[in-house]
């Protein structure tokens, strides 16, 4: 099972669908237009 | 002993023939070639490592394997931005920030042809949706993916 590990602060565990992958990169990475309350 | 039997390197060989659209160069960093050894230094996984990539190399005319020794040319691996070995950089037209580290063996081989022919596409099969997100991060995403040898 792969561990992936994102910039060196987010990380997960296992096969993700692509929604969710991208998810943790903009986690990870952030958005140049998104709202302070968008999570 | 050859990583590939015949049968495999076939199949290998006329996959590349399909899908390697476009040339790719392998720089393979080993701890160094040959000559002196430094204490500490773990040779036999590169060996290993560079055999494959030199066979894997043979099977296309698109691709191009450098080899490189991580003491005697710190220059390139900086600028590579490689720091332990074994270490392969994938470099397409482009380079994309592909670096393999360790042994492509066993079910990583799966995925070294996937991203030499993803590198060689420049193309990869991810949803519009999912570029229009990528297109707005605030700052690049270093990923890296953690396996076990299988």
């Amino acid at each position: 099972v792969p561990k992936i590990v994102i910039n060196d602060d987010t990380e997960f565990v296992g096969a993700q669908p692509e929604p969710q992958f991208v998810s943790y990169v903009v986690q990870a990475a952030g958005l140049q237009d998104a709202s302070p309350t968008a999570e | 002993m050859p990583f590939l039997n015949d049968q495999d390197a076939t199949i290998v060989r006329n996959r590349f023939a399909k899908d390697l659209s476009h040339p790719v160069s392998m720089e393979f960093f080993a701890p160094s070639i040959g000559g002196l050894v430094l204490p500490g230094q773990e040779t036999e996984l590169a060996d290993y490592t560079r055999q494959i990539l030199t066979e894997v190399a043979s099977l296309s005319p698109n691709l191009t394997l450098n080899v490189h020794s991580l003491v005697a040319e710190p220059e390139a691996a900086q600028k590579l931005g490689i720091t332990r070995t074994p270490a392969t950089a994938v470099i397409g037209a482009q380079d994309f920030g592909i670096r393999y580290y360790g042994i492509p063996g066993g079910y990583e081989f799966a995925t070294l042809l996937d991203l030499i022919i993803a590198v060689s596409q420049a193309n990869p099969p991810i949803a519009p949706e999912t570029r229009g997100i990528l297109r707005r991060l605030k700052s690049d995403a270093r990923i890296q993916v953690f396996v076990t040898p299988t």
